[in-house]
């Protein structure tokens, strides 16, 4: 068996993915990836907000009440995207895009009452989508709601990616998008698992942290590894608050699919670390890594079972 | 990836400790309380409605690969329409499709035997056909004898005979026959017609140019260990497993790029022009990618047409091997051009500046096309304020469904009320495309061109 690993890579979701593939011949590893970009492709057409025929842009056409029947990908991020939101006290909002753009056109630091922001709050909110299991529907309670997956679209793609490349009985693969959200299937030959590198938020130092992974999803989020080019000072608005937040430098989270831990990496930039630490106990499955500035430097703090084993 | 959960008992475990913006969180779920309960009985009563007056539909599908997938997907987002059994020889696309159903909560029977399928599914209402080009006609003929309406996807057959079989099939049994050309139930193209035939924009139509420009792909593969057993294959009519998975390149299965993706545009010149094409002069060759491939990896074919207009000449261009600005259609008229595609952000209106202007023209959105101004191209833009608003609202949101979806929903919605409901792209009117595409291969073999003759276009 060869021990090469072969890599493949194509643009979507504004994003480079790639497929890394190990443990097979490079004819059958190339048919692989081949399948597993068309699953990226379709899914980009679903997800985006950029096409109007897609599943978010028809939600964000209707008006308050009514319902609209979703296909399987668009139902399964919102159910996961509802459901992070549910439990991390609406750290994740995927609503949040009205908000985001008022504080893009008023700036960080603009003097804003509550009752301008509560105005903003009619059209966002992920109580204002409810999703009917029986129907495979989702209902809207206010006109308009804009949806962005963001960076959980990316991750269900790369879960999407990884089933593909599990139907070639790829025995060894890793999935990522713009290196932000991946998943690490089996262990390429002569490893434990994937050797994935955290860098560090400060320019030129070593890596973070070096995890090995194997059947885990792993994302990161942060100023620090957004895509150049992305208007970083209101990246972050705390949906709790509709204010801009502080958010720590950068957050990553170890789930058991790219999605979840896109979904959490987004939420954990916000919550405070005995937030994160009481997440990860009631869900041993997510570990996550926080990093945080404080007087004395960046503090690291590594939470959940992947740290616990190891030390 | 599936997801292996611990059981949370306590769901919502943070939001208890996170209560930062209680105020003004407490205030939009007061809001958002209120909205569901004014909105909620009656949304759920006119649902319970729908379901009631309109049955479900029972639909099985007969090969579930690439284009399957997409006319699959499509249909799990129209309500009242459950999968309850896939067939195909080829197990990847079986446990690939039953898979995407059950995550929609549709479990299906699979078979590997269409006829087994049609067979021991006693309620079938419709069957969608995706399978390679030349088992069309076949399959869509045991359906419709068995009494069972088809959606078959274009190409309808890769041989004139077998199309001819299946319009006299349709016509025979009285069964829907929807040919899978799903430009005809798009919106955006309802509009190009009627600005060509109705506002005559174009003034005196001249010519027409299309392309679909594409990257070379290469020969598909299949993964190790799930090649589909030589006899099966043999017994469909396969000599080796890479015909199967490369059967659009081979004229025993399919029809080459004329009848892959020239076919849905060639489509389109036949349907604005209201006629079938009187001369086709071609050129092309297998020039770039490598292999044993039967059919050419590009084409140009110049079509002409005797319209109403007097002489049309359409340009038409399939390119495999480069994939500038892809798929698209332009005619062109003595008074201005549209460019229209099934990609919704190529669309526009240019207008010679001889031409007489428009009422409504100042008013609609413009867009830069090379350099000069032309205008948008919108379902819906060029209705007056207030005028049935909810009608035009209606057809605002249809041109923005998936283009597969609007297909598909015509045929349901004729499947439903075949009285009330026509189908928009019969078993007839693809006939006619398909002679079209299909002689393209003759023109090369008889002199670079074929001059058609009107009684080939009857079936």
């Amino acid at each position: 068996m060869s021990q090469a690993v072969h890599r493949y890579e194509e643009r979507a979701m504004g994003s480079l993915f790639e497929v890394r593939i190990a443990g097979m011949d490079e004819l059958t590893a190339r048919g692989a990836a081949q399948a597993a970009f068309e699953v990226l492709h379709r899914l980009d057409r679903e997800l985006s907000r950029f096409d109007p025929t897609s599943a978010v842009s028809r939600i964000a056409r209707l008006s308050a009440g009514d319902s609209l029947r979703l296909g399987p990908a668009a139902f399964e991020c919102l159910e996961l995207a509802l459901e992070v939101f549910q439990e991390t006290g609406g750290a994740l909002d995927v609503t949040i895009a009205p908000l985001l753009d008022f504080w893009r056109q008023v700036g960080p630091d603009a003097k804003v009452e509550d009752v301008t922001l509560a105005g903003l709050y009619e059209r966002v909110g992920s109580e204002l989508l409810r999703l009917d299991r029986a129907s495979r529907s989702v209902q809207v309670f206010a006109d308009h709601v804009q949806i962005d997956l963001g960076a959980l679209g990316k991750g269900y793609a790369v879960d999407q990616m990884i089933e593909r490349l599990m139907a070639w009985d790829a025995p060894a693969a890793l999935v990522h998008g713009g290196t932000s959200s991946m998943y690490a299937l089996g262990a390429p030959p002569g490893w434990d698992g994937w050797p994935i590198e955290l860098r560090h938020p400060e320019e030129g130092r070593p890596p973070l942290e070096v995890l090995i992974l194997t059947n885990q999803g792993c994302s990161g989020s942060g100023a620090l590894l957004a895509e150049p080019g992305s208007p970083s000072d209101c990246h972050v608005v705390d949906p709790r608050t509709g204010r801009p937040a502080r958010q720590r430098p950068a957050s990553w989270v170890l789930a058991p699919t790219a999605g979840r831990s896109d979904a959490l990496s987004t939420a954990f930039l916000l919550l405070t670390v005995e937030e994160v630490e009481t997440y990860c106990q009631v869900r041993p499955e997510i570990s996550a890594v926080l990093v945080d500035n404080e007087p004395g430097g960046l503090a690291v703090h590594r939470i959940g079972k992947y740290f616990a084993r190891k030390d | 990836m599936e997801e292996k959960k611990t059981p949370v008992t306590r769901r919502d475990f943070l939001s208890g400790m996170v209560a930062a913006g209680a105020t003004l969180a407490t205030a939009r779920l007061a809001a958002a309380q209120a909205v569901q309960e004014a909105t909620a009985p009656a949304v759920i009563s006119s649902a319970t409605a729908a379901v009631n007056s309109a049955e479900e539909l029972r639909v099985a599908m007969i090969g579930p690969g690439s284009q399957g997938r997409t006319l699959l997907t499509n249909t799990l987002n129209i309500p009242n329409v459950r999968f309850v059994a896939l067939c195909d020889i080829w197990d990847y696309s079986l446990d690939y499709a039953s898979r995407i159903c059950q995550k929609s909560d549709q479990p299906v029977n699979t078979y590997h035997d269409y006829r087994e399928m049609l067979e021991k599914e006693k309620d079938l209402d419709a069957v969608l056909i995706a399978t390679p080009d030349f088992l069309h006609a076949p399959m869509t003929l045991d359906c419709l004898h068995a009494g069972i309406h088809v959606y078959c996807e274009k190409e309808m057959s890769n041989t004139l005979e077998g199309c001819r079989q299946m319009v006299v099939a349709a016509r025979e049994t009285g069964k829907l026959l929807q040919i899978g050309h799903q430009r005809r139930s798009n919106p955006r193209y309802f509009l190009g017609e009627k600005l060509l035939h109705k506002d005559k924009f174009l003034g005196r139509v001249t010519h027409a140019y299309g392309q679909w420009n594409r990257l070379a792909m290469e020969m598909y593969g299949w993964p190790p260990g799930r090649e589909i057993p030589a006899d099966v294959l043999k017994a469909q009519g396969y000599d080796t497993m890479e015909r199967f998975r490369n059967w659009r390149w081979y004229r025993q299965f399919g029809g080459g790029l004329m009848a892959d993706l020239g076919s849905h545009q060639v489509d389109i010149f036949n349907w604005y022009f209201q006629c079938a094409p009187s001369r086709v002069t071609v050129s092309g060759g297998m020039d770039v990618l490598q292999g044993d491939r039967e059919f050419p990896d590009n084409v140009m074919a110049i079509y002409e047409y005797d319209t109403a207009w007097g002489k049309v000449r359409a340009y038409y261009q399939v390119v495999s091997t480069s994939s500038f600005n892809g798929y698209y259609e332009l005619f062109l008229g003595t008074e201005g051009t549209l460019m229209i595609s099934e990609d919704p952000t190529k669309g526009f209106l240019f207008k010679e500046v001889s031409a007489p202007k428009r009422e409504w023209e100042d008013e609609a959105k413009k867009v830069d096309s090379m350099g000069k101004e032309a205008i948008a191209l919108q379902v819906g833009a060029s209705r007056k304020q207030g005028e049935q608003k909810a009608e035009a609202m209606k057809e605002e949101e249809d041109a923005n469904k998936p283009p597969h979806q609007l297909h598909l929903e015509n045929f349901f919605a004729a499947v439903r009320d075949p009285g009330k409901v026509k189908l928009n792209c019969t078993a007839e009117a693809a006939f006619e495309t398909a002679v079209s595409v299909l002689m393209v291969d003759t023109a090369f073999k008889n002199g670079h061109s074929y001059a058609f003759k009107k009684e080939e276009f009857k079936a």
